[in-house]
Protein backbone atom coordinates (compact mmCIF):
# COMPACT_ATOMS: atom_id res chain seq x y z
CA UNK A 1 0.00 0.00 0.00
CA UNK A 2 2.92 2.46 1.11
CA UNK A 3 4.82 2.12 -2.62
CA UNK A 4 1.05 2.92 -4.15
CA UNK A 5 0.63 6.21 -1.90
CA UNK A 6 4.23 7.40 -2.51
CA UNK A 7 3.61 6.70 -6.70
CA UNK A 8 0.21 9.15 -5.71
CA UNK A 9 2.12 11.62 -4.42
CA UNK A 10 4.21 11.83 -6.79
CA UNK A 11 1.86 11.78 -9.88
CA UNK A 12 -0.17 14.32 -8.04
CA UNK A 13 3.19 16.81 -7.33
CA UNK A 14 3.77 16.60 -11.12
CA UNK A 15 0.33 17.01 -11.88
CA UNK A 16 0.23 20.46 -9.64
CA UNK A 17 3.23 21.66 -11.22
CA UNK A 18 1.83 21.30 -14.94
CA UNK A 19 -0.68 23.03 -13.66
CA UNK A 20 0.97 25.71 -12.29
CA UNK A 21 3.34 26.05 -15.33
CA UNK A 22 1.01 25.42 -17.80
CA UNK A 23 -1.51 28.40 -16.93
CA UNK A 24 1.74 30.42 -16.85
CA UNK A 25 2.37 29.58 -20.62
CA UNK A 26 -0.85 29.22 -21.73
CA UNK A 27 -2.82 31.89 -20.45
CA UNK A 28 -1.05 34.42 -18.24
CA UNK A 29 2.28 35.18 -21.01
CA UNK A 30 -0.80 35.50 -23.75
CA UNK A 31 -2.68 37.75 -21.84
CA UNK A 32 0.07 40.05 -21.60
CA UNK A 33 1.34 40.00 -24.58
CA UNK A 34 -1.21 39.06 -27.25
CA UNK A 35 -3.26 41.93 -28.25
CA UNK A 36 -6.50 40.47 -30.18
CA UNK A 37 -7.00 41.39 -34.03
CA UNK A 38 -3.82 43.66 -33.54
CA UNK A 39 -0.62 42.66 -35.45
CA UNK A 40 1.25 45.72 -35.01
CA UNK A 41 0.34 46.36 -31.24
CA UNK A 42 1.19 42.56 -30.60
CA UNK A 43 4.06 42.70 -32.24
CA UNK A 44 5.34 46.05 -30.01
CA UNK A 45 4.76 44.24 -26.59
CA UNK A 46 6.87 40.79 -27.91
CA UNK A 47 9.53 42.90 -29.23
CA UNK A 48 9.26 45.19 -25.64
CA UNK A 49 9.17 41.94 -23.54
CA UNK A 50 10.92 39.27 -25.27
CA UNK A 51 11.85 37.41 -22.10
CA UNK A 52 8.99 36.86 -21.25
CA UNK A 53 7.63 35.32 -24.26
CA UNK A 54 10.36 33.18 -24.27
CA UNK A 55 9.64 32.01 -20.73
CA UNK A 56 5.84 31.22 -22.32
CA UNK A 57 7.46 29.03 -24.76
CA UNK A 58 10.14 27.46 -22.28
CA UNK A 59 7.05 27.01 -20.00
CA UNK A 60 5.20 24.92 -22.54
CA UNK A 61 8.25 22.81 -23.17
CA UNK A 62 8.51 22.28 -19.61
CA UNK A 63 4.63 21.50 -19.26
CA UNK A 64 5.25 18.93 -21.67
CA UNK A 65 8.12 17.14 -20.71
CA UNK A 66 6.05 16.91 -17.10
CA UNK A 67 3.35 15.04 -18.73
CA UNK A 68 5.81 12.26 -19.65
CA UNK A 69 7.14 11.82 -16.17
CA UNK A 70 3.50 12.14 -14.82
CA UNK A 71 2.00 9.49 -16.91
CA UNK A 72 4.84 7.25 -16.20
CA UNK A 73 4.05 7.97 -12.51
CA UNK A 74 0.50 6.73 -13.47
CA UNK A 75 1.25 3.67 -15.43
CA UNK A 76 3.28 2.36 -12.05
CA UNK A 77 0.48 3.31 -9.84
CA UNK A 78 -2.19 1.91 -11.86
CA UNK A 79 0.21 -1.59 -12.36
CA UNK A 80 -2.05 -4.31 -12.47
CA UNK A 81 -5.45 -3.09 -12.82
CA UNK A 82 -5.80 -3.14 -16.99
CA UNK A 83 -2.16 -3.18 -18.86
CA UNK A 84 -4.35 -2.22 -22.00
CA UNK A 85 -6.11 0.89 -20.33
CA UNK A 86 -2.94 1.50 -18.66
CA UNK A 87 -0.59 1.26 -22.57
CA UNK A 88 -3.89 3.51 -24.06
CA UNK A 89 -3.22 6.27 -21.61
CA UNK A 90 0.80 6.13 -22.21
CA UNK A 91 0.61 6.04 -25.63
CA UNK A 92 -2.13 8.84 -26.02
CA UNK A 93 0.04 11.14 -24.15
CA UNK A 94 3.54 10.13 -26.17
CA UNK A 95 1.77 10.79 -29.40
CA UNK A 96 0.98 14.73 -28.18
CA UNK A 97 4.03 15.01 -27.05
CA UNK A 98 5.69 15.90 -30.44
CA UNK A 99 2.88 17.91 -31.48
CA UNK A 100 3.14 20.53 -28.60
CA UNK A 101 7.00 20.39 -29.22
CA UNK A 102 6.66 21.32 -32.98
CA UNK A 103 3.56 23.77 -31.93
CA UNK A 104 6.28 25.70 -29.73
CA UNK A 105 8.20 26.33 -33.04
CA UNK A 106 5.39 28.73 -34.11
CA UNK A 107 6.13 31.14 -31.36
CA UNK A 108 9.94 30.74 -32.49
CA UNK A 109 8.34 31.85 -36.09
CA UNK A 110 7.17 34.75 -34.33
CA UNK A 111 10.24 35.66 -32.39
CA UNK A 112 12.09 35.28 -35.63
CA UNK A 113 10.15 37.64 -37.37
CA UNK A 114 9.83 40.39 -34.72
CA UNK A 115 13.36 39.60 -34.44
CA UNK A 116 14.59 42.86 -36.97
CA UNK A 117 17.28 40.61 -39.17
CA UNK A 118 18.54 41.96 -41.96
CA UNK A 119 17.40 39.37 -44.07
CA UNK A 120 13.93 40.16 -43.14
CA UNK A 121 14.87 43.53 -44.71
CA UNK A 122 12.91 42.99 -47.71
CA UNK A 123 9.62 43.05 -45.94
CA UNK A 124 7.57 46.47 -44.64
CA UNK A 125 7.14 46.16 -40.89
CA UNK A 126 3.30 45.88 -41.29
CA UNK A 127 4.01 42.92 -43.39
CA UNK A 128 6.50 41.21 -40.26
CA UNK A 129 4.22 41.84 -37.48
CA UNK A 130 1.38 40.33 -39.56
CA UNK A 131 3.16 37.15 -40.20
CA UNK A 132 4.59 37.06 -36.49
CA UNK A 133 0.59 37.44 -35.42
CA UNK A 134 -0.14 34.53 -38.15
CA UNK A 135 2.17 32.53 -36.11
CA UNK A 136 0.89 33.58 -33.16
CA UNK A 137 -2.48 32.40 -34.65
CA UNK A 138 -1.06 29.22 -35.67
CA UNK A 139 0.25 28.55 -32.34
CA UNK A 140 -3.85 28.52 -30.94
CA UNK A 141 -4.43 26.27 -33.64
CA UNK A 142 -1.54 24.16 -32.65
CA UNK A 143 -2.29 24.04 -29.01
CA UNK A 144 -6.59 23.33 -29.81
CA UNK A 145 -4.72 19.93 -32.09
CA UNK A 146 -2.92 18.86 -29.24
CA UNK A 147 -5.69 19.37 -27.05
CA UNK A 148 -7.46 16.59 -28.72
CA UNK A 149 -4.72 14.23 -27.07
CA UNK A 150 -4.37 15.67 -23.73
CA UNK A 151 -7.89 15.46 -23.50
CA UNK A 152 -7.98 11.68 -25.14
CA UNK A 153 -5.69 10.24 -22.63
CA UNK A 154 -7.83 11.13 -19.81
CA UNK A 155 -10.61 8.33 -20.66
CA UNK A 156 -7.86 5.76 -20.27
CA UNK A 157 -7.01 7.36 -17.14
CA UNK A 158 -10.50 7.90 -15.76
CA UNK A 159 -11.81 3.89 -16.79
CA UNK A 160 -8.16 3.36 -14.09
CA UNK A 161 -9.10 5.60 -11.41
CA UNK A 162 -13.02 3.93 -11.58
CA UNK A 163 -11.16 0.11 -11.20
CA UNK A 164 -8.54 1.18 -9.04
CA UNK A 165 -10.31 0.22 -5.76
CA UNK A 166 -8.14 2.89 -4.32
CA UNK A 167 -9.46 6.24 -5.50
CA UNK A 168 -12.88 7.44 -5.39
CA UNK A 169 -14.88 6.40 -8.57
CA UNK A 170 -16.33 10.06 -8.93
CA UNK A 171 -13.36 11.23 -9.76
CA UNK A 172 -12.73 8.55 -12.80
CA UNK A 173 -16.23 9.62 -14.07
CA UNK A 174 -15.14 13.43 -13.96
CA UNK A 175 -12.04 12.48 -15.99
CA UNK A 176 -14.30 10.76 -18.56
CA UNK A 177 -16.37 14.02 -18.77
CA UNK A 178 -13.19 15.87 -19.04
CA UNK A 179 -11.98 14.13 -21.80
CA UNK A 180 -15.39 14.59 -23.66
CA UNK A 181 -15.13 18.32 -23.15
CA UNK A 182 -11.85 18.82 -24.57
CA UNK A 183 -12.54 16.54 -27.63
CA UNK A 184 -15.49 18.44 -28.10
CA UNK A 185 -13.91 21.93 -27.64
CA UNK A 186 -10.95 20.88 -30.42
CA UNK A 187 -13.18 19.58 -32.90
CA UNK A 188 -15.95 21.90 -32.94
CA UNK A 189 -13.21 24.27 -32.91
CA UNK A 190 -11.54 22.63 -35.95
CA UNK A 191 -14.84 21.47 -37.84
CA UNK A 192 -17.62 23.85 -36.79
CA UNK A 193 -15.77 27.46 -35.01
CA UNK A 194 -18.91 29.55 -35.91
CA UNK A 195 -19.86 27.07 -32.58
CA UNK A 196 -16.53 27.34 -30.82
CA UNK A 197 -17.44 29.58 -28.07
CA UNK A 198 -21.02 28.38 -27.04
CA UNK A 199 -19.34 25.17 -26.75
CA UNK A 200 -16.07 26.72 -25.11
CA UNK A 201 -18.66 27.75 -22.41
CA UNK A 202 -20.36 25.16 -21.88
CA UNK A 203 -16.87 22.20 -22.03
CA UNK A 204 -15.25 24.76 -19.71
CA UNK A 205 -17.35 23.70 -16.56
CA UNK A 206 -16.05 19.78 -16.84
CA UNK A 207 -12.40 21.39 -17.27
CA UNK A 208 -12.70 22.55 -13.37
CA UNK A 209 -14.38 19.63 -12.04
CA UNK A 210 -12.23 16.91 -13.64
CA UNK A 211 -8.35 17.04 -13.70
CA UNK A 212 -8.54 19.66 -10.65
CA UNK A 213 -9.81 17.81 -7.64
CA UNK A 214 -7.99 14.63 -9.40
CA UNK A 215 -4.93 16.58 -8.21
CA UNK A 216 -6.26 17.83 -4.88
CA UNK A 217 -6.93 13.99 -4.26
CA UNK A 218 -3.50 12.12 -5.13
CA UNK A 219 -2.11 14.82 -3.31
CA UNK A 220 -3.91 14.28 0.16
CA UNK A 221 -4.21 10.99 -0.36
CA UNK A 222 -0.66 10.56 -0.92
CA UNK A 223 0.68 13.15 1.67
CA UNK A 224 -1.60 10.99 4.34
CA UNK A 225 0.91 7.83 3.66
CA UNK A 226 3.72 9.22 6.13
CA UNK A 227 1.78 9.51 9.36
CA UNK A 228 -0.05 6.61 8.63
CA UNK A 229 3.02 4.40 8.00
CA UNK A 230 3.34 2.07 10.69
CA UNK A 231 6.00 0.05 9.09
CA UNK A 232 9.33 1.08 7.48
CA UNK A 233 8.05 3.14 4.43
CA UNK A 234 10.02 2.59 1.08
CA UNK A 235 9.15 6.04 0.46
CA UNK B 1 -8.69 -18.84 -29.73
CA UNK B 2 -12.23 -17.08 -29.04
CA UNK B 3 -10.53 -14.11 -27.53
CA UNK B 4 -8.37 -14.16 -30.63
CA UNK B 5 -11.41 -13.62 -32.75
CA UNK B 6 -12.44 -10.89 -30.66
CA UNK B 7 -9.57 -8.87 -30.77
CA UNK B 8 -9.58 -9.85 -34.96
CA UNK B 9 -12.43 -8.22 -34.85
CA UNK B 10 -11.79 -5.17 -32.69
CA UNK B 11 -8.97 -4.36 -34.99
CA UNK B 12 -10.93 -5.34 -38.30
CA UNK B 13 -13.15 -2.51 -37.24
CA UNK B 14 -10.30 0.39 -36.24
CA UNK B 15 -8.84 -0.17 -39.56
CA UNK B 16 -12.29 -0.68 -41.71
CA UNK B 17 -13.02 2.76 -40.09
CA UNK B 18 -9.63 4.12 -40.62
CA UNK B 19 -9.96 2.97 -44.64
CA UNK B 20 -13.51 5.17 -44.97
CA UNK B 21 -12.30 8.06 -43.67
CA UNK B 22 -8.51 8.20 -44.59
CA UNK B 23 -9.82 9.34 -48.56
CA UNK B 24 -11.64 11.97 -47.53
CA UNK B 25 -9.01 14.12 -46.43
CA UNK B 26 -6.38 12.48 -48.05
CA UNK B 27 -7.80 12.58 -51.50
CA UNK B 28 -11.39 13.62 -51.82
CA UNK B 29 -10.83 16.92 -50.49
CA UNK B 30 -7.47 17.97 -52.09
CA UNK B 31 -9.07 16.69 -55.40
CA UNK B 32 -11.71 18.92 -55.06
CA UNK B 33 -9.95 22.02 -53.61
CA UNK B 34 -6.31 22.20 -54.60
CA UNK B 35 -5.76 23.67 -57.98
CA UNK B 36 -2.61 22.51 -59.10
CA UNK B 37 0.07 25.32 -59.81
CA UNK B 38 -2.49 27.96 -59.31
CA UNK B 39 -2.95 29.78 -55.51
CA UNK B 40 -5.51 32.40 -56.96
CA UNK B 41 -7.61 29.38 -57.85
CA UNK B 42 -6.98 26.99 -54.62
CA UNK B 43 -7.29 30.03 -52.20
CA UNK B 44 -10.74 30.96 -53.88
CA UNK B 45 -12.58 27.22 -53.86
CA UNK B 46 -11.01 27.48 -49.66
CA UNK B 47 -12.92 30.75 -49.17
CA UNK B 48 -15.83 29.05 -50.83
CA UNK B 49 -15.98 24.94 -49.82
CA UNK B 50 -14.26 25.86 -46.31
CA UNK B 51 -16.19 23.94 -44.75
CA UNK B 52 -15.28 20.44 -47.01
CA UNK B 53 -11.73 21.97 -45.93
CA UNK B 54 -12.55 21.62 -42.22
CA UNK B 55 -14.07 18.06 -43.18
CA UNK B 56 -11.20 17.14 -44.52
CA UNK B 57 -8.52 18.61 -42.13
CA UNK B 58 -11.08 16.89 -39.34
CA UNK B 59 -11.06 13.04 -41.60
CA UNK B 60 -7.32 13.60 -40.83
CA UNK B 61 -7.30 13.90 -37.84
CA UNK B 62 -10.19 11.14 -36.86
CA UNK B 63 -8.50 8.81 -38.73
CA UNK B 64 -5.19 9.16 -37.27
CA UNK B 65 -6.48 9.30 -33.78
CA UNK B 66 -8.43 6.13 -34.83
CA UNK B 67 -4.31 4.90 -35.73
CA UNK B 68 -3.50 4.69 -31.37
CA UNK B 69 -6.02 2.44 -30.97
CA UNK B 70 -5.74 0.32 -34.43
CA UNK B 71 -2.26 -0.64 -33.55
CA UNK B 72 -3.23 -1.12 -30.10
CA UNK B 73 -5.98 -3.37 -30.82
CA UNK B 74 -3.04 -4.95 -33.24
CA UNK B 75 -0.78 -5.38 -30.39
CA UNK B 76 -3.06 -7.25 -28.48
CA UNK B 77 -3.73 -9.39 -30.79
CA UNK B 78 -0.29 -10.25 -32.27
CA UNK B 79 1.65 -9.99 -28.94
CA UNK B 80 2.19 -13.46 -28.37
CA UNK B 81 3.65 -14.27 -32.25
CA UNK B 82 5.97 -12.16 -31.54
CA UNK B 83 6.34 -9.40 -28.77
CA UNK B 84 9.61 -7.30 -30.69
CA UNK B 85 7.64 -7.07 -33.81
CA UNK B 86 3.86 -6.26 -32.02
CA UNK B 87 5.72 -3.18 -30.69
CA UNK B 88 7.44 -2.06 -33.87
CA UNK B 89 3.47 -2.04 -34.87
CA UNK B 90 3.21 -0.02 -32.44
CA UNK B 91 6.20 2.62 -32.83
CA UNK B 92 5.88 2.55 -36.67
CA UNK B 93 2.46 2.62 -37.08
CA UNK B 94 1.21 4.98 -34.80
CA UNK B 95 3.62 6.76 -32.07
CA UNK B 96 5.98 8.32 -34.47
CA UNK B 97 3.65 9.13 -37.35
CA UNK B 98 0.51 10.42 -35.87
CA UNK B 99 2.16 13.33 -34.59
CA UNK B 100 3.53 13.67 -38.35
CA UNK B 101 0.08 13.78 -39.51
CA UNK B 102 -1.28 15.72 -36.64
CA UNK B 103 1.21 18.81 -37.31
CA UNK B 104 0.66 18.60 -41.15
CA UNK B 105 -2.70 20.24 -40.66
CA UNK B 106 -1.66 22.69 -38.76
CA UNK B 107 -0.03 23.14 -42.39
CA UNK B 108 -3.72 23.38 -43.52
CA UNK B 109 -4.81 25.62 -40.49
CA UNK B 110 -2.13 27.93 -41.58
CA UNK B 111 -3.90 27.78 -45.26
CA UNK B 112 -7.10 28.71 -43.93
CA UNK B 113 -5.81 31.76 -41.60
CA UNK B 114 -4.28 33.16 -44.97
CA UNK B 115 -7.26 33.21 -46.89
CA UNK B 116 -9.59 34.48 -44.07
CA UNK B 117 -9.53 37.66 -44.70
CA UNK B 118 -8.85 38.61 -41.64
CA UNK B 119 -7.78 42.70 -40.79
CA UNK B 120 -4.38 42.08 -39.56
CA UNK B 121 -3.67 40.48 -42.92
CA UNK B 122 -4.70 43.92 -45.00
CA UNK B 123 -0.28 44.63 -44.11
CA UNK B 124 -0.43 42.03 -47.33
CA UNK B 125 -2.35 42.15 -50.90
CA UNK B 126 -4.28 39.17 -52.14
CA UNK B 127 -2.30 37.71 -54.66
CA UNK B 128 0.28 37.21 -52.15
CA UNK B 129 -1.69 36.03 -49.34
CA UNK B 130 -2.81 33.53 -51.55
CA UNK B 131 0.61 32.52 -52.99
CA UNK B 132 1.71 31.95 -48.90
CA UNK B 133 -1.18 29.92 -48.16
CA UNK B 134 -0.19 27.90 -51.52
CA UNK B 135 2.99 27.22 -49.88
CA UNK B 136 1.29 25.92 -47.18
CA UNK B 137 -0.80 23.87 -48.59
CA UNK B 138 2.29 22.72 -50.65
CA UNK B 139 3.82 21.84 -47.38
CA UNK B 140 1.22 20.27 -46.02
CA UNK B 141 1.01 17.60 -49.07
CA UNK B 142 5.33 17.35 -48.20
CA UNK B 143 4.11 16.28 -44.53
CA UNK B 144 1.75 13.87 -45.66
CA UNK B 145 4.31 12.65 -48.00
CA UNK B 146 7.40 11.93 -45.27
CA UNK B 147 4.46 10.45 -42.52
CA UNK B 148 3.69 7.85 -45.47
CA UNK B 149 7.37 6.93 -44.74
CA UNK B 150 5.97 5.69 -41.34
CA UNK B 151 2.90 4.13 -43.09
CA UNK B 152 5.12 1.81 -45.60
CA UNK B 153 7.56 0.90 -42.69
CA UNK B 154 5.06 -0.14 -40.05
CA UNK B 155 3.44 -2.66 -42.62
CA UNK B 156 6.61 -4.93 -42.14
CA UNK B 157 6.86 -6.14 -38.58
CA UNK B 158 2.60 -6.24 -39.21
CA UNK B 159 3.39 -8.13 -42.04
CA UNK B 160 5.70 -10.88 -40.59
CA UNK B 161 3.38 -11.38 -37.64
CA UNK B 162 0.67 -12.06 -39.80
CA UNK B 163 3.00 -14.45 -41.99
CA UNK B 164 4.24 -15.90 -38.48
CA UNK B 165 0.82 -15.78 -36.88
CA UNK B 166 -0.43 -19.33 -37.88
CA UNK B 167 -4.02 -18.14 -38.33
CA UNK B 168 -3.64 -15.55 -40.64
CA UNK B 169 -3.11 -16.84 -44.34
CA UNK B 170 0.66 -15.71 -44.78
CA UNK B 171 -0.93 -14.22 -48.05
CA UNK B 172 -2.47 -11.65 -46.52
CA UNK B 173 0.85 -10.71 -45.17
CA UNK B 174 2.91 -11.04 -47.93
CA UNK B 175 0.66 -8.41 -49.54
CA UNK B 176 1.49 -6.15 -46.62
CA UNK B 177 5.40 -6.24 -47.76
CA UNK B 178 4.41 -5.04 -51.51
CA UNK B 179 2.11 -2.58 -50.00
CA UNK B 180 4.81 -1.32 -47.88
CA UNK B 181 7.27 -0.90 -50.72
CA UNK B 182 4.25 0.63 -52.29
CA UNK B 183 4.27 3.09 -49.61
CA UNK B 184 8.23 3.83 -49.29
CA UNK B 185 8.57 4.07 -53.08
CA UNK B 186 6.20 6.51 -53.63
CA UNK B 187 7.45 8.67 -50.70
CA UNK B 188 10.99 8.32 -51.67
CA UNK B 189 10.66 9.08 -55.22
CA UNK B 190 8.45 12.16 -54.37
CA UNK B 191 11.11 13.05 -52.20
CA UNK B 192 14.63 12.67 -54.44
CA UNK B 193 12.80 12.29 -58.04
CA UNK B 194 9.73 14.84 -58.28
CA UNK B 195 9.90 14.09 -61.94
CA UNK B 196 8.79 10.86 -61.82
CA UNK B 197 6.28 11.26 -58.79
CA UNK B 198 3.20 10.73 -60.59
CA UNK B 199 4.43 7.38 -63.06
CA UNK B 200 5.92 5.51 -59.66
CA UNK B 201 2.42 6.57 -57.88
CA UNK B 202 1.03 4.56 -60.47
CA UNK B 203 2.17 1.76 -59.83
CA UNK B 204 2.76 2.34 -56.09
CA UNK B 205 -1.40 2.32 -55.93
CA UNK B 206 -1.68 -0.76 -56.81
CA UNK B 207 0.61 -2.48 -54.53
CA UNK B 208 -1.18 -0.39 -51.88
CA UNK B 209 -4.16 -1.66 -52.48
CA UNK B 210 -2.99 -4.79 -50.92
CA UNK B 211 -3.69 -3.48 -47.04
CA UNK B 212 -7.27 -3.69 -48.16
CA UNK B 213 -7.54 -7.85 -48.02
CA UNK B 214 -6.25 -7.93 -44.83
CA UNK B 215 -9.25 -5.09 -43.27
CA UNK B 216 -11.81 -7.44 -44.54
CA UNK B 217 -10.42 -10.90 -43.47
CA UNK B 218 -9.65 -8.85 -40.14
CA UNK B 219 -13.32 -8.59 -40.35
CA UNK B 220 -15.04 -11.52 -41.50
CA UNK B 221 -12.41 -14.03 -39.55
CA UNK B 222 -13.42 -11.79 -36.33
CA UNK B 223 -16.80 -11.82 -36.75
CA UNK B 224 -17.84 -15.73 -37.66
CA UNK B 225 -17.05 -16.18 -33.81
CA UNK B 226 -20.03 -13.45 -32.88
CA UNK B 227 -22.21 -15.55 -35.12
CA UNK B 228 -21.23 -18.98 -33.48
CA UNK B 229 -21.62 -17.82 -30.29
CA UNK B 230 -25.29 -15.73 -30.17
Amino acid sequence: MNPTKSQARRAGLVYLLIAIVGVFGVLYVPSKLIVRGDATATGARIRAAETLFRLGIASELVATLLMIALVLTLHRLFKGINDTQSALMVMLVLVGVPIAFLNALNHVAALILLSGADFLSVFDPRQLDALAYMFLRLHTQGAVVANIFWGLWLFPFGVLVMRSGFIPRILGVLLIINCVGYVADSCVALVLPRFSPLVSRITMVPQFIGEIPMIVWLLIWGAKAKPSAAGPSPG
Amino acid sequence: MDSTRRRARVAGWLYFLMGITAPIGLLYVPGRLIVSGDATATADRIRASEWLFRIGIGSELFHQTLAVFLVLALYRLFREVNETHAKLVVILGALVSVPIVFVSVLSELAALILVSGAGFLSAFEKPQLDALAYLFIRLRGQGINVASIFWGLWLFPLGILIVRSGFIPRFFGVLLFFAGVGYLASAFTTLLVPSYASAVDQVAIILEVGELPIIFWLLIWGARDQKVRT
